[in-house]
């Protein structure tokens, strides 16, 4: 196993390094500069500025020196937020967009996977329609709809909840469920899917045939029916706790979601170049977890992963 | 069996129910009321301040903050703009009007005990105009002497400028011509005192390093100081013990939200996490007009919202055009139809009552005039002229009132304009490199003075990216920065203006308004046209307004 993670994130690395290269000259063809502001600044500013970052500098010697930044673990100054470093703003924001990242990805796996097996085990079909319904309302309610509709009901109506910010414990609650309800629809969707595609399959008829409790049968069965659902959780963990922009907007969230989009706007190099590099680790990491996950649901697959 | 599992289902969803709203009890007064019970005023602000370093700071996020935090030599009255004395007691203005001596208050302190001193004002002012640095208002200052030359590094001694501390409590200034507005211009934050000695020791002089912002270092002069600042969630400013006016500040602290989503505010507003919002979402005016009245402060604003045009680029090199599509548009439509938020219908450049300009209307809605100049042009009912584009960068304002526009042509003048979406840079990198036939500007003013907005259409401007020459215009200009008298500066500047429209190189469609909602549980909030404010003075009604 320990081989396989090895290789696995030796794989990951050449990936990890087209991407940021990539990413890196691309920002810089799109039009537009990061010191470019309605009220422009004179042409003497705008080289002093370029020259103080060294953005007058080739481009590929600008590669280089990011590179050999990035070797030092830095990730240089953001043009925006002057005076303040790339990294040091993505651990402070990040740290605030993984905590509700994972409050949403337990709630949507909890009650994801419950509505899901319900349903597939469920004899009442009304029922059984019902939580489908659910999870069919959850992939298709955007979260700019559900979350100003949530603040509406329990903010503005019966005011348990704030409308804004991140201070208090109970702020947790509205953006998480307005986070999880998308994810927790599609693991419903895929556990019922899996769960009530494996419930007729020929090991379960034998283990009821043998006598066995049906809440075994549904467990045995179930630990194969998880696996479309780790393999889903990969980009779905990577997407959430980096955050997003809708949600991190209406609730007023001070997360990392906002820089995705408001570094492009910026054109603010640095911040995109963090956020890249922040959501591509994030994503190589979780598909190795997911590999392994995918490894302890079924024996078979960790064998073929010793062998290689 | 089945009848058994239902109920299971149901407990799920009651004990969730519970659990939510048990998670949320507890909070039985608003925050609003609380904080306003201690003192401290919430603030809705429309971004994070990008800095706090008054030499870097360009923005109205940023002022707002900096504003509290640095006081500079005048302030001005938050309902009038009137200028008041600050870190300046009083001064006195040569015969020529170019050199101002100011008395520096020796009650004027640092908060960290330092005395404020006439070099504070040296030292801050050379370093926004150092060569080096890039900083971004640096042309703010050019109207002191020598400012340009240095700034562009044709002159290398900083004492060349015309900025001298006479001794720790005297500073004289000289400037390049009589600049009748001067004193109006010492509360923008390009002209705040930086505390010297704290900036040398964390080597931030000659850097763009914000090391010295952060709150555990900064030290400012105003009547706050900087508690937290927290990009995405707050900005939080506590009272200055040490500052000079101390006792006359009321609000224990400032706390500003950076909110970039109109509704988000509105919404945390309503459920009463703010008692000042930054704006207004234009579809909720209405009703907030009929349900609180009360919390709906609407003024008028320096800014102009206009349309440029590309001059050089037939066929809207011909003014005949360009003034025809100008008289086609009905303003006070769009006003009420989109915008709703105390705007006014722009006729001129310059808006009513700015530095005490009269301004003239040089277009307006007058359709068969508008036909007229088309046919004059050779385009009669808009036949061989082709699509005319309308850029605008992404926004819920820009769309509708492109639309409109272009719904008007059509149907005053039969032309078809097509509309353009582009995104915040592309938007400003066409503009500049004159990419475009006819893209959408505006204009808020940094000082209340009409030379603010003029200065846009002079050549040398960077801002006058339409191509509009007129060395008329420019020796208007020229004339009016020498000129001694008010009443003929103002002339001039009149006639600038009369010289400009005459060529229609823009189309005006209107003034700003200032809308934003104010709790009950404050008093003494005022709007004024530079949106100005300091917060010494806002105060807390928490009897009447919890009522």
């Amino acid at each position: 196993m320990m081989r396989f993670i090895i290789s696995r994130a030796l794989q990951a690395l050449p990936v990890f390094f087209i991407v940021i290269t990539a990413v890196f000259f691309m920002v810089r063809f799109v039009p537009g500069g990061p010191f470019d502001k309605e009220k422009p600044v004179s042409k003497e500013t705008l080289a002093a500025l370029n020259s103080y970052y060294g953005l007058d500098k080739p481009l590929g010697a600008q590669y280089v020196k990011f590179l050999g930044n990035l070797a030092h673990g830095n990730l240089g100054p953001s043009y925006k937020y002057q005076g303040r470093m790339v990294g040091e703003l993505i651990l402070e924001k990040s740290a605030v967009s993984a905590k509700l990242g994972a409050a949403a990805l337990l709630l949507a796996l909890f009650i994801g996977l419950l509505c899901g097996v319900m349903s597939a085990c469920l004899k009442n079909r009304r029922l059984a329609e019902a939580l489908d319904a659910f999870s069919m309302l959850g992939i298709c309610l955007p979260a700019f709809v559900l979350g100003p509709l949530l603040i509406y009901v329990f903010s503005l109506k019966l005011g348990w909840f704030n409308a804004m910010g991140l201070n208090y414990p109970s702020d947790i609650v509205l953006p998480s469920i307005t986070l999880a309800l998308f994810y927790c629809a599609w693991i419903a969707k895929l556990s019922k899917n899996s769960m009530s595609a494996e419930l007729k399959k020929d090991y379960v008829r034998t283990q009821r045939a043998k006598g066995a409790a049906e809440s075994s049968v549904r467990l045995s069965a179930l630990r194969s029916a998880l696996m479309p659902v780790a393999s889903y959780l990969a980009p779905a963990a990577a997407g959430l706790l980096t955050g997003s922009f809708v949600v991190e907007s209406i609730f007023q969230i001070p997360g990392i979601g906002r820089f995705f989009i408001s570094s492009a706007l910026d054109s603010d190099y640095t911040m995109i170049m963090g956020c890249v590099m922040l959501y591509s680790a994030l994503i190589i990491v979780f598909n190795i977890l997911a590999d392994i996950a995918l490894a302890l649901l079924n024996p078979k697959i960790a064998k073929e992963m010793r062998s290689k | 069996m089945h009848a058994a599992r239902t109920p299971t289902v149901l407990k799920f969803a009651f004990l969730a129910l519970c659990t939510l709203a048990l998670c949320g009890c507890g909070k039985r007064e608003t925050v609003a009321f609380e904080r306003a019970q201690a003192g401290i005023l919430l603030v809705g602000n429309s971004a994070d301040p990008a800095t706090l370093d008054p030499t870097f700071a360009t923005g109205l996020t940023e002022s707002k903050i900096l504003c509290a935090l640095f006081e500079g030599l005048t302030a001005a009255d938050t309902q009038t703009l009137q200028v008041t004395p600050a870190a300046a007691k009083n001064w006195e203005i040569s015969e020529d009007l170019k050199t101002y001596t100011f008395h520096i208050d020796e009650n004027a302190r640092w908060s960290d005990g330092a005395k404020l001193k006439a070099s504070d004002f040296v030292f801050a002012w050379r370093r926004i105009l150092s060569p080096k640095l890039g900083a971004e208002y640096s042309s703010m200052l050019f109207i002191i002497k020598n400012a340009r030359a240095y700034n562009a590094g044709k002159l290398q001694n900083a004492q060349d400028l015309g900025i001298r501390a006479i001794d720790d409590n005297t500073l004289q200034v000289t400037l390049e011509e009589p600049t009748p507005y001067f004193l109006s211009m010492l509360y923008h934050t390009a002209f705040a005192p930086l505390p010297e000695h704290v900036l040398k020791k964390l080597n931030c002089a000659n850097a763009r390093d914000a090391a010295w912002t952060l709150p555990k270092n900064m030290v400012s002069n105003g009547p706050f100081i900087l508690e937290k600042n927290l990009i995405g969630d707050k900005v939080l400013l506590l009272r200055n013990p040490l500052y000079r006016d101390a006792s006359n500040v009321i609000p224990n602290g400032v706390a500003f939200f950076p909110i970039d989503n109109l509704n988000t505010e509105d919404r945390a507003f309503e459920a009463g996490q703010l008692h000042i919002t930054n704006s207004v979402p234009p579809q909720r005016i209405d009703a907030i007009k009929r349900e609180a009245p009360r919390t709906l402060l609407s003024k008028p604003w320096l800014g102009t919202y206009y349309y440029l045009i590309n001059t050089r680029k037939a066929p809207l090199d011909n003014p005949l055009l360009r003034a025809a599509l100008s008289l086609a548009i009905d303003r006070p439509a769009i006003i009420e139809n989109f915008l709703k938020g105390g705007q006014s219908p722009a006729y001129g450049l310059v808006p009513n009552g700015c530095g005490g300009y009269a301004g003239g209307a040089y277009t307006g809605f007058d359709p068969a005039k508008a036909r007229a100049l088309l046919k004059e042009a050779g385009y009669e009912n808009g036949k061989g002229l082709p699509k005319i584009r309308i850029s605008y960068n992404t926004s819920e304002q820009h769309r509708p009132i492109a639309e409109a526009v272009q719904a008007m042509w059509k149907k005053e003048l039969g032309i078809d304009a097509e509309l353009y979406n582009l995104s915040w840079p592309a938007y400003l990198d066409d503009r500049r490199r004159g990419d475009f036939e006819i893209v959408r500007a505006s204009w808020i003013a940094d000082f209340d003075a009409p030379e603010n907005f003029l200065s846009i259409f002079e050549s040398s401007s960077g801002l006058n990216h339409g191509g509009f020459k007129s060395a008329k215009f420019d020796a208007l200009l020229a004339q009016a920065a020498r000129a001694q008298n008010n009443a003929r500066r103002m002339l001039l500047l009149k006639e600038a203006e009369e010289t400009l429209f005459e060529s229609a190189p823009l189309i005006p469609l209107f003034y700003y308004g200032r809308v934003c909602r104010v709790s009950p549980l404050v008093k003494n909030y005022h709007v004024n046209l530079l949106d100005y404010q300091n917060f010494k003075n806002v105060g807390f009604d928490v009897q009447g307004g919890a009522k």
